[in-house]
């Protein structure tokens, strides 16, 4: 027993020393961590298996809210969205500052696939947001400020695509590093709208309706989903982005070959 | 990618088929109810057909109301779907064209590229 429980430890032991070893050698910045998450796929089993998960709790786990009814179920997958929106221009806001500081093109890169994917997380956020506005306030859209801050908050990331693909390589990467830090400075003001402006229709931060428990757990688990997927969707765009730019490099290389 | 898109599109028409089939209450079971309820409490009702009309209105004008919620429920998943199946195709579509050209610049070089 004695020494079937040693050997175990032993086992342990060699286990944790290897990981660390790992971490350590494969871990060494953010960008090799990604490359290790892409072609490990663990990213993409633990996103499919939550999105799964979220599904099951938001049709047969969570309860039924009282005044929407079935109709306020939009809500984990809008406020989710919206939460990822924060958190990928956040991302965006951060490597747009390191890119400033260090002008390291990886910075660049990351900081472009996190706007994409904010992108299209925000528009989900605007298209999902009507269909439950329709339903809740009897109206598509109305110029309310947490709705027009975010419909400015789209525009804004959308006008750093549109000027990336405007400008030459040298700029591109400065100017779209800028935008990104301007444009950021809108999530906060999208997320304490209804404070500031005092509006009626979107509830006041801190005072949604009632949440019971089992809502919030289904609410989390859409969040973490999300939030895994954005993760995801990062890991891939990045990727090919930077492949896309190598190739680049290594075609103007065979060109002056050529020449 | 595909297994992705396949497993999404299965759980979207679940959604979708399990939205439709909200159960529906007829008159013959409103009918039954409202017996079994006499019969139990022993209520004396006295214009009995004018509570059945009445309940079956309700009845319909409950599950239209559902109807249309569910309506907008599953607008909106199968627009956030949309979005995220839109946005999974174009990156498959960017993926494999970098995979052309990249084994296009294999073959003029020569040279594997990783």
């Amino acid at each position: 027993m004695g020494r079937s429980l040693n050997s175990l430890f032993q086992f342990c032991r060699q286990m944790f020393s290897n990981s660390i070893h790992f971490a350590v050698t494969e871990f060494r910045d953010i960008y090799s961590a990604l490359r290790v998450l892409y072609h490990s796929r663990i990213a993409f089993v633990i996103t499919a298996t939550l999105l799964f998960i979220s599904i099951y709790l938001i049709f047969g786990y969570a309860q039924v809210e009282k005044t929407m009814l079935e109709a306020q179920k939009i809500f984990y997958l809008h406020v989710s969205a919206a939460m990822t929106v924060y958190l990928a221009f956040g991302v965006n806001f951060i490597f747009s500052i390191k890119y400033l500081i260090k002008r390291k093109p990886d910075d660049d890169l990351l900081a472009v696939s996190a706007a994409e994917i904010g992108l299209v997380f925000c528009t989900i956020v605007l298209l999902s947001g009507p269909i439950w506005a329709k339903y809740a306030w009897e109206t598509w859209w109305t110029w309310e400020a947490r709705l027009t801050s975010t419909l400015v908050l789209w525009l804004m990331y959308v006008g750093y695509f549109i000027l990336r693909s405007a400008l030459t390589e040298d700029k591109r990467k400065i100017y779209s590093a800028v935008l990104g830090i301007i444009a950021f400075f809108d999530v906060p003001i999208v997320h304490f709208a209804t404070k500031f402006w005092e509006t009626k229709l979107h509830p006041e931060r801190g005072s949604k309706f009632d949440l019971l428990p089992t809502m919030l757990h289904t609410w989390m688990t859409v969040l973490a989903a999300f939030v895994i997927l954005f993760l995801v969707l990062l890991i891939l765009q990045y990727q090919t982005i930077k492949t896309e730019s190598r190739y680049e490099v290594l075609r103007q290389k065979h060109l002056q070959e050529l020449n | 990618m595909r297994i992705v898109i396949v497993l999404s599109c299965l759980i979207v028409i679940g959604l979708v088929f399990s939205a439709i089939q909200v159960p529906t209450i007829d008159f013959a079971k409103v009918e039954e109810a409202i017996n079994d309820v006499k019969s139990k409490s022993q209520v004396n009702i006295a214009d009995e057909d004018t509570l059945k009309k009445t309940v079956n209105l309700i009845v319909k004008e409950l599950e239209a109301d559902q109807r249309t919620r569910l309506k907008y429920l599953v607008s909106a998943y199968l627009v956030i779907w949309l979005v995220f199946m839109l946005y999974l195709v174009r990156m498959g579509k960017q993926q494999q064209s970098l995979d052309k050209r990249l084994s296009q610049l294999e073959q003029d070089t020569e040279e594997p590229v990783e």
